[in-house]
């Protein structure tokens, strides 16, 4: 385990057969800089040891010649797609750490998304990549972030999130990231270990390889930084399209938000307003089909608070919000339903909507001024 | 998709000339069936004034919103006279955009409900 001043490391490994598919790396660099590296390959046993054993080959190669994390997964992923048996590939997340700086920048090739811990919640770390060995001359989309004092960052394999529990439920990552945002006394790794056996049972037969690694800037250490960008994510959380689920999006989002210490009537309006938003990106985008998820974002721009609400409503427009006729809805002449929408715009300083040809996209804002703090009334 | 309720109920009971329904939980689609059968009930006591009592409810969608619009359209082909107690301040503040305090009267508890009932 690396020891780097500042900041702690904490991996955990528990293969579902006695040779598993997942792995995970440190590499040094004489800089002090370090890369985090987790990856699974498809399939267990010996043919996916042989793969894992020559991937992890491959990155430090390619890590001793190139500095960037995008770069490092390019020059693997076609050095691997020429020699990998057929119908197998891998999944990699590579991260390059400035222990000095909390510099951290990484590149994804089709692993599960990270999570990191901030004060203000929790966010995913995002970058696009097809898996490694399966095309060649790839493109691996990179990011960086910089991790203040107290944010960690968490690597973890598919056998974390996709474990079921005893009446065949899955852990999922909406709960993963939900026990992230816990306040958790010690480390966080023994934590998510014991919600996972308590998850699973005493008698769960593990399906899939379990590995974890955690990044922690400890309190007080080197790794401290403002964020250099002007907006700031929040959090970014997906919800399955299922009736009710809206009142899970409006919980969490208040969960997020609760430091900014909105007044309660500007709380309980933008509440409302992601209830309705997402209620109806689960019905009409997604047509309540629980593979489909919405996924909302709560981001920060200086006096702004914007969340976003995206579904998947392909080309079908949003309609624009009209205000309802009740008396035509009393005398019976009109539905006594359409007033989402007219919610929304009245709950939420601002609304704007965005669509590509797959996705719409309701960002509501709210302007955060001096009566945001705690404790004043509106 | 069949909605199935496990987070509202409803009690309806008499009170003077009032008949009252107090709501628990969460209005949303959910609620539809056990709200519609609770009006119901609440019209066989024949008052004139039916009161939906709020004060234990914690949250109310679009949907229940059409709910109560629903309820009010019934009420109003009955000449009966629907009112409302118990909002919360967030809630009244969407029954003033909607309207529907326009057409409802909004009494902040119970009591004064009663009081203003029975001077009518």
């Amino acid at each position: 385990m690396p020891d780097i001043a500042g900041w702690e490391v904490t991996a955990y490994y528990q293969p579902a057969r006695a040779v598993g598919g997942d792995f995970y790396d440190f590499i040094s660099f004489p800089d002090g800089r370090i890369a985090f590296v987790i990856g699974d390959v498809t399939d267990k046993g010996v043919p996916a040891a042989l793969v894992m054993a020559t991937t992890r080959t491959l990155l430090r190669s390619a890590a001793e010649r190139l500095v960037s994390p995008g770069a490092v997964l390019e020059e693997t992923n076609n050095q691997l797609v020429e020699n990998i048996p057929p119908k197998m590939f891998v999944t990699c997340l590579y991260a390059l750490l400035d222990p000095a700086s909390g510099r951290l920048v990484f590149a994804n090739a089709g692993h599960d998304v990270p999570y990191r811990r901030t004060r203000a919640g929790v966010v995913e770390l995002r970058a696009r990549g097809m898996p490694l060995g399966l095309l060649p001359n790839m493109h691996y989309e990179q990011h960086e972030v910089t991790l203040e004092t107290g944010d960690c960052v968490l690597l973890y394999s598919d056998g974390l999130v996709e474990a079921h529990s005893p009446t065949r439920e899955m852990f999922g990552f909406p709960r993963l990231q939900a026990m992230m945002g816990e306040p958790v006394d010690g480390n966080l790794v023994p934590f998510l270990l014991d919600r996972l056996r308590a998850f699973t049972g005493p008698q769960w037969e593990q399906e899939d390889d379990v590995t974890i690694v955690l990044l922690g800037s400890r309190p007080g250490g080197n790794g401290a930084g403002e964020p250099e960008e002007r907006r700031k994510v929040l959090a970014r959380f997906e919800l399955p399209s299922r009736p009710g689920n809206e009142r899970l999006a409006m919980q969490q989002v208040a969960e997020v938000v609760a430091p900014l210490g909105l007044a309660q009537g500007k709380l309980d309006r933008l509440k409302t307003a992601v209830a309705e938003a997402t209620m109806n990106g689960m019905e009409h985008g997604n047509r309540y089909d629980e593979d489909i998820p919405v996924l909302i974002e709560v981001a920060r721009e200086t006096d702004d608070l914007t969340i976003s609400i995206t579904d998947r409503g392909l080309k079908q427009p949003i309609p624009e919000a009209a205000t309802p006729d009740l008396t035509a809805k009393l005398a019976g002449q009109q539905s006594p339903r359409g007033w989402g929408l007219f919610l929304i715009q009245n709950m939420v300083d601002e609304m704007h909507v965005t669509a590509d040809e797959v996705h719409h996209t309701v960002n509501l804002v709210v302007h955060l001024t001096e009566g945001a703090q705690r404790g004043t009334t509106e | 998709m069949e909605p199935q309720s496990d987070s509202f109920r409803v009690q309806v009971r008499r009170r003077d000339g009032l008949a009252v329904l107090d709501l628990f939980g969460d209005i949303d689609g959910f609620a539809d069936v056990a709200l519609d059968a609770a009006y119901s009930e609440a019209e066989a006591f024949a008052t004139p004034t039916i009161m939906l009592h709020f004060g234990n409810v914690g949250y109310i969608n679009s949907t229940g919103i059409a709910l109560i619009v629903g309820l009010l359209a019934r009420a109003r082909k009955t000449q009966r006279r629907l009112v409302t107690c118990g909002l919360s301040e967030h809630y009244r503040e969407i029954f003033n955009i909607t309207r529907l305090s326009d057409f409802m009267t909004v009494y902040a508890d119970e009591e004064s409900a009663l009081r203003e009932v029975a001077v009518a």
